[in-house]
């Protein structure tokens, strides 16, 4: 007979270490698709937008590239993952994880990293097509990878939670796509051309914040005032979505 | 020691569907205890709240004294579960599926090696340790399945279905696996619908029927509610007109072969019957035997027997 007395339960970076390795091994089957998804649709964006316009300046140039870097983001965290979870959901994956001694949020985290790295490659694609379309030179710095980073876990929160809150799979994709067209959107406009409405729309999503971050960090602008209250804002969108779904993921059970 | 304890336990979807209803019954430590039941009967439901995936509507269970709750991590590191449905880590080798999740129960990465090497030689998977979980066979994929909820060694294993789309090879081995378990004093709950298998494991039985527990005890205690009925198997070598009718108070299961379930004291007609050497000589097989775990589940089934609910 025997019971509890020496259960082992996973040290939580350890735990999250082999959980993440388990979601990448899905780029083992899906990696052509996580590359071409997250790359064509923003370059193509980008070259067309610089067909269209016979001299962009600088700013409007960084402003698209950047509105692209984040579209590419979009695309694998919010479009693929809301669709995603919904199916994990949908056929009881998550029983699996929820029978092992880790903590949900692990298992959430796990999944939005998973998502928000196979973005990356599409980013270096968008980054290259924009500085040679556009002729600009982009100064590529270490504070990319966290401004990507916090926009992944946030665009990748908005994914996780359309997921867990829609019906099917099919549904949380749609949703997903109606959302990554209003990231599209509203993160290549400048505000100054928006109407007011859809400012404060903008204002409400954490991609618009992604962009402009991203933005200050190609022109080089970062450690200003406005790099500060964007990269803020940013952190703390991150950390209530994540907190979020954190809080629903009862619901994936 | 009790490793489950159910109390007064139900469970209900919607306004009409009971799925368990008053469910009460004990689990000792070291136990094999099959679950066995129709499709419909409550069974998954009830294992899915055993190991907290799922909240009970009203009552209680216990896991070793304490109170499982919704994704209670007790329960989870106490507790390896197969669930019914396939495990869905198709982009992962049968081998880091195993090791994985053992690294998630909290083994190092060489004990976790170790084991699932342990494991996937036992299930018989070795030579596919290296294959995509999700380009396996239904048979293999339920046996990485069974690896995962193995792997870590578990005190308490509650296996929905293990043997499931398994060859009888395949199902040997598991059973012999779940033996050996058996033997270190893992507690083990099976959810079945392989009767005649699960007899020579399991230390006692509940039957299920519509989310209630019909019948509850050891098997040969719920043989015993049979006792009084035996099984006559007999196989013809050609037609004997003389016995045609007796016949078909049974059930024909051949071409020449029927099996009748009569009373006790019938047997001694039913012999006198079939001993006439004008029949004799036309008998190709005759067996008599006493009611299987089988004939019982059987008997609840078909509603046969009612009112004696342990």
């Amino acid at each position: 007979m025997r019971a509890d007395a020496a259960l082992r339960r996973p040290r939580t970076l350890s735990a999250f270490s082999v959980l993440l390795a388990m979601q990448l091994a899905r780029a083992r089957r899906s990696w052509r698709q996580y590359i071409i998804v997250s790359s064509a649709m923003p370059s193509g964006i980008a070259i067309l937008l610089r067909a269209m316009t016979s001299h962009p300046g600088k700013v409007l140039a960084l402003q698209i590239i950047s509105g692209n870097v984040v579209l590419s983001v979009a695309i694998t965290a919010i479009a693929m993952l809301a669709q995603q979870v919904a199916w994990m959901r949908q056929n009881r994956t998550f029983d699996y994880y929820h029978t092992l001694p880790v903590g949900n949020s692990a298992v959430i985290l796990a999944i939005l990293v998973a998502y928000l790295l196979f973005a990356l490659p599409g980013i270096a694609v968008v980054l290259t097509v924009g500085a040679l379309f556009y002729g600009v030179h982009l100064q590529i710095s270490w504070g990319l990878i966290p401004a990507i980073l916090a926009t992944g876990v946030a665009l990748s929160g908005i994914g996780a939670l359309l997921g867990i809150a829609a019906r099917d799979s099919e549904l949380a994709g749609l949703t997903g796509n109606l959302v990554m067209m209003a990231v599209l959107f509203l993160g290549i406009i400048p505000a100054a051309r928006l109407p007011l409405l859809l400012v404060a729309l903008s204002d409400a999503l954490p991609s618009t914040y992604g962009v402009r971050l991203i933005l200050h960090l190609l022109t080089g602008q970062a450690g200003s005032l406005a790099w500060l209250v964007d990269g803020s804002m940013l952190l703390l969108f991150s950390v209530l979505l994540f907190l979020a779904v954190d809080r629903l993921s009862y619901r994936t059970g | 020691m009790l490793a489950f304890e159910i109390r007064d336990l139900h469970k209900t979807f919607g306004v009409q569907v009971h799925a368990n209803d008053g469910l009460d019954f004990a689990i000792e430590a070291g136990e094999v205890f099959g679950i066995l039941g129709p499709n419909g009967a409550g069974k998954s439901t009830l294992v899915q709240q055993m190991v907290g995936l799922s909240v009970p509507t009203k009552g209680e269970i216990r896991l070793f004294g304490q109170a499982v709750r919704p994704h209670d991590r007790r329960v989870r590191a106490t507790v390896g579960y197969l669930a019914q449905r396939p495990l869905a880590l198709y982009d992962l080798r049968a081998r880091e599926a195993v090791v994985d999740t053992g690294r998630l129960r909290g083994l190092r990465r060489r004990e976790a090696e170790e084991q699932a090497a342990q494991l996937l030689s036992e299930t018989g998977l070795g030579d596919r340790r290296d294959r995509l979980v999700g380009n396996l066979s239904g048979g293999e994929h339920r046996l990485v399945g069974l690896a995962t909820a193995l792997i870590g060694d578990p005190p308490v294993l509650i296996l929905d279905e293990p043997t499931n789309e398994l060859d009888p090879v395949a199902r040997r081995r598991v059973w012999d696996m779940l033996m050996r378990r058996r033997e270190q004093g893992t507690t083990i709950v099976l959810v079945t619908h392989n009767v005649l298998e699960a007899e020579g494991v399991v230390g006692r039985v509940a039957i299920m029927a519509g989310g209630r527990i019909a019948a509850i005890g050891t098997p040969s205690e719920l043989k015993q509610r049979l006792h009084a009925k035996v099984r006559l198997e007999i196989a013809l070598r050609d037609e004997v007109p003389s016995i045609r009718e007796w016949l078909r108070r049974g059930r024909q299961v051949g071409e020449r072969s029927w099996s009748l379930e009569l009373a006790r004291g019938e047997l001694g007609e039913a012999l006198a019957r079939l001993g006439d050497p004008g029949t004799s000589s036309e008998i190709a097989d005759l067996r008599v035997t006493s009611p299987s775990l089988e004939d019982v589940y059987l008997s609840y089934h078909d509603g046969e027997v009612r009112g004696i609910a342990g």
